[in-house]
């Protein structure tokens, strides 16, 4: 897919990496991407991937825009108390960049309508709020090997990480590490959360995001951590769990 | 009983010797559920927990599990 001359002056920052190039810009432009939560990380992820200039983005969420996401949800503003996050967000997205095509998506992801939404993404970006949408999310990546990149985030403590069972098949999946019997100590609602603890975790998850779609850099098989009291990340090599019942037989081939 | 020195979440913590993960989490007040373990920089998933013994010099880290968004 050729660049326009506009492109190419819009984009000349990231064209300029020899990491991305026309063919890395191109590719970014072929892609298309789902974005399954819109709420702190999802409306982030959303501006970064549409400024960066990927072609189509899909936004999935079921809630509506209420005043105490103001405060780290910045794509969203006092008019917008009431609406859907993912139908709102399409709207101002398409109005700054209106050559990426969105699409928003009201209804909230499950097992049952996953597999529709997911098998058009080239790649996933789960930045949902509960484990059970993570858990269906990371079953039906793992089922159509789509590569998935998960974040979370509360409190002070962050995570990220990659599942990609076809370029690390030895780091498992979302199952592998937290299974569905995990307690959740803490959500953003329960223990609270600062907007630039959202906005570190959404960057990271981004940009390991596009270098997956640019095909460059290390970004699979390691579960980063990040702690915005000691200012530290840390970082550890993910192990598949032989005995997970979701990808095992995946990656056993 | 003899003890080993090793590293919890950066501190120096001293354990009886033959100690396995999951009796690891519960010397730390911590419920098996909601944690997830790293040992010396890799992922030990779940069904490792019983049978991965802690060795003199291991650093572990043990966190809790966060699933905002």
């Amino acid at each position: 897919m050729p660049l326009s001359d506009e492109e190419f002056i819009r984009y000349s920052r990231q064209i300029l990496l020899p990491e991305v190039g026309e063919l890395g810009q191109s590719a970014l432009k072929r892609a298309n991407v789902l974005v399954v939560g819109v709420g702190g990380l999802g409306q982030l992820v959303a501006q970064y991937l549409a400024a960066a200039g990927v072609g189509c983005l899909t936004l999935v969420d079921d809630d509506r825009v209420e005043v105490s996401n103001l405060p780290r949800q910045l794509l969203f503003d006092d008019q917008d108390i009431g609406e859907y996050k993912s139908l709102c967000a399409r709207k101002k997205l398409m109005k700054r960049y209106p050559d990426c095509e969105i699409h928003g998506i009201t209804r909230r992801i499950s097992l049952a309508n996953a597999g529709d939404i997911i098998i058009q993404a080239d790649i996933v970006l789960d930045c949902s709020n509960n484990l059970a949408t993570r858990h269906s999310v990371n079953q039906i990546c793992v089922q159509l090997t789509t590569p998935l990149v998960t974040a979370s985030v509360a409190h002070f403590s962050g995570f990220v990480f990659m599942v990609d069972l076809e370029q690390a098949p030895a780091a498992g999946c979302y199952h592998c590490l937290f299974p569905p019997e995990t307690l959740v100590a803490q959500n953003c609602t329960t223990a609270g959360v600062l907007g630039p603890m959202v906005g570190t975790m959404a960057s990271m998850q981004t940009l390991m995001a596009i270098n997956r779609l640019l095909g460059v850099g290390h970004p699979c098989g390691k579960l980063l951590r990040f702690d915005g009291l000691t200012f530290s990340w840390h970082g550890a090599t993910l192990s598949r769990d032989p005995q997970c019942s979701v990808c095992g037989a995946v990656a056993q081939g | 009983m003899e003890n080993c020195e090793i590293m919890i979440n950066d501190d120096v913590v001293l354990i009886p010797k033959g100690l396995n993960i999951a009796g690891l989490i519960a010397r730390q007040n911590m419920e098996q559920k909601s944690v997830a373990v790293v040992c010396n920089g890799h992922v030990v998933p779940r069904g490792y927990w019983q049978g991965r013994l802690c060795e003199e010099t291991d650093k572990i880290e043990i966190f809790s599990v966060v699933a905002g968004g």
